[in-house]
């Protein structure tokens, strides 16, 4: 079924898909919300909303619901996500599979409704996956496969859409069909969880050796995450002939230079590549789209032949530098084989300026004329 | 001493001698939590989920491999407990399990400063809940003593129309584990204000502490009684003999400063509040 949906739509869609049992909401993310109710109400599901005043009570009710067994969904924003953040390491070291969608929006004093990624990318360390998506189709298949990862390896996830750019744009969106869905994305079935006659205590008292082992596990656990994930995206492309891969190779067959990117840029970068290619560059297009775990075996592979590297980032780690950049470059340089292509760190479009297709071609022009970076963050378009 | 238990539908209801929360758990000797514990796990019975905030509660339960409690306890992060209730709630409600409790267990300044204001959203959203404040009056110990007493949170929520509040001591076995049978079939937010000691607070010895309880209730401070739906007053132990409030207050070394002249005016103040209590019970 194609219908034309808002980005924000196909977020509903894909929840209602992946049958969602206990939605927790508050104000900003109204339009999902409103939508989803609709849904939820028509078929009769009995989908029980919890409405709430705060993002932190959103999750705090979520985290609830699925240590009680339940297949939970809610929504979030810069500034409301932050407020979850106590709630995101309860919820990773509980192993409690909650997926949370959050809109990207930058955070800024003056609370900013442009989109930015620092919201979900300062919340990389706490033990949840996290998805970038480039499109509405993208959103709403990743939140149904999100669900499956998730179910699968016990840990939460986020599945990350830009405010603005993406989530008020009306596309055509195909919507799958429940039977199908349900084929692919089995009931939510917890073993530990808050029953009466097997009871356990959540999140008890504990000694710095078991939280440490916690700890231990989570990272196992995230490896596995990995090859779930691929696997989720491969049965997910059989069955619905979409598959995105965790990283996306775009034109790189013999490319001398490849740009690394996530998100939204994505689609502005493609469209200057196929420019370069149809002048002969020999330029390609890495989308990172999964970026906790982070795949870098997957990225290292891609970037094997390329002589230049080019990430270009959304966001900057002030006294650090973009963050892909960081994850990038660790992921080519820490672990042998060594590769020795030239790593540039571009930093693009911050708190929602427009990144125009003449920025990404600066980017090209920079790295082309250069051998090696002459700053190891670049700025590009700020006012100075 | 005189108990009134006018209680139609908790006539048959006797104590169950089976005892549902286990060893194990690491409580302060001479506290009241554990023993609340106990007694309001026996009027609930086994088909009840904690919820616990970070607070003196968290130790009720004991540790990890060595938990007391023999029913599933969550423990929630700060000020979100009346959260994880609703979404426990939300889930078991999908799941059909209508007949499990959902009990908020929260202890000293915890209940009364970081989660009331959940909980008053929680009661706002209509949620089904029981929620408990094991009142040690933690909260009080840099503070003068006298408004703290009035079992504030009672008359707050009964204002608010819940369909049940009460307060309940440690030293009244008999109308605490009442009070907690009695929630337990009632629909909506419940709440139920236990009075207990907490003897390195209150600078007692753990052996007097059931003690010490018993007289709040005696002396007044601490009235036992019960609001339905915001509008029934009952008092449910009327003391023959009203004690001074001294004989509470002198036992304490928290209470060591106070001059006669204070203590003449929290006798005062229980006197007027019990006065106003009977009043309304009598409407």
């Amino acid at each position: 079924m194609k219908k034309m949906l808002t980005e924000k739509e196909a977020v509903s869609w894909g929840a209602y898909r992946s049958r969602v049992q206990v939605i927790a909401a508050s104000t900003p993310e109204d339009l999902i919300v409103e939508e989803l109710a609709t849904l939820c109400t028509e078929d009769k599901r009995g989908a029980k909303f919890v409405m709430v005043r705060s993002e932190q009570a959103a999750l705090a009710v979520g985290v609830g619901a699925s240590a009680t067994g339940s297949r939970v969904f809610t929504v979030a924003s810069a500034h409301s996500l932050v407020p979850m953040h106590e709630l995101l390491y309860k919820a990773s070291l509980s192993r409690l599979p909650v997926v949370v969608v959050d809109i990207n929006r930058a955070m800024v004093p003056g609370g900013l409704t442009w989109t930015g990624q620092i919201d979900s990318l300062a919340h990389r360390d706490t033990g949840w996956f996290q998805f970038h998506c480039e499109s509405s189709q993208e959103v709403m298949d990743t939140i149904i496969q999100a669900y499956r990862i998730s179910e699968q390896v016990l840990l939460p996830g986020i599945v990350v859409l830009a405010a603005s750019a993406a989530s008020h744009a009306v596309k055509p969106v195909d919507i799958p069909n429940q039977k199908s869905v349900d084929r692919y994305l089995k009931p939510c079935r917890l073993i530990n969880k808050l029953d009466v006659n097997d009871p356990h205590s959540f999140a008890v008292l504990d000694t710095p050796e078991n939280c440490y082992e916690s700890y231990y596990k989570m990272q196992k656990a995230m490896g596995k995450a990995l090859q779930v994930a691929e696997k989720a995206d491969d049965d997910y492309g059989k069955l619905f002939g979409r598959g995105y891969g965790l990283v996306e190779k775009y034109r790189c067959q013999g490319a001398e230079t490849i740009l690394v990117t996530y998100g939204t840029i994505t689609g502005t970068v493609r469209e200057v590549v196929d420019q370069q290619r149809a002048r002969g560059k020999k330029v390609g297009l890495l989308k990172v789209r999964l970026f906790r775990p982070f795949p870098a075996r997957l990225i290292r592979s891609a970037l094997s032949k390329a002589r230049k590297v080019a990430v270009i980032d959304g966001e900057v780690s002030p006294g650090s530098g973009g963050i892909l950049h960081q994850e990038v470059t660790s992921s080519l340089f820490k672990v042998k084989p060594r590769l020795k292509a030239a790593v540039f760190g571009f930093v693009v479009g911050l708190s929602g300026d427009d990144i125009a297709p003449d920025i990404i071609q600066k980017v090209v022009d920079y790295t082309t004329k250069r051998q090696e970076p002459e700053e190891k963050v670049i700025w590009l378009g700020v006012k100075r | 001493m005189r108990h009134v238990l006018p209680r139609s539908q908790v006539q048959n209801f006797k104590i169950p001698k089976m005892e549902i929360m286990g060893s194990g758990h690491s409580i302060c000797p001479g506290c009241g939590i554990s023993l609340s514990l106990r007694y309001a796990l026996k009027g609930l019975g086994r088909k009840t989920i904690l919820v616990v905030p970070a607070c003196c509660c968290s130790n009720a339960d004991g540790s990890l491999l060595y938990t007391a409690a023999n029913v599933p306890v969550f423990y929630a992060a700060y000020g979100t407990a009346a959260f994880a209730v609703s979404g426990i709630r939300a889930a078991l409600d999908f799941q059909g399990k209508t007949d499990v409790q959902v009990v908020l267990w929260a202890a000293d300044s915890n209940n009364r400063n970081f989660e009331f204001w959940t909980m008053n959203g929680a009661d706002r959203r209509e949620e089904n809940f029981i929620c408990v404040c094991c009142d040690d009056q933690a909260a009080i110990k840099a503070r003068f003593p006298k408004s703290d007493f009035r079992g504030g949170l009672v008359e707050i929520m009964a204002a608010r129309g819940i369909s049940y509040a009460a307060t309940a001591s440690v030293a009244y076995p008999d109308d605490f584990i009442d009070k907690f049978h009695k929630a337990k079939r009632i629909n909506g937010t419940r709440l139920i204000h236990i009075h207990l000691p907490c003897p390195p607070l209150w600078k007692i010895s753990a052996n007097l502490s059931i003690q010490m309880a018993r007289l709040a209730v005696q002396t007044r401070l601490f009235p036992l009684y019960e609001v339905e739906n915001g509008e029934k007053y009952t008092v449910n132990v009327i003391p023959d003999r009203g004690f001074p409030v001294e004989e509470f207050l002198r036992p304490q070394g928290r209470f060591q400063h106070l001059t006669n002249m204070q203590t003449e005016v929290i006798q005062k103040d229980v006197e007027r509040n019990w006065k106003s209590l009977l009043n309304r019970a009598a409407e």
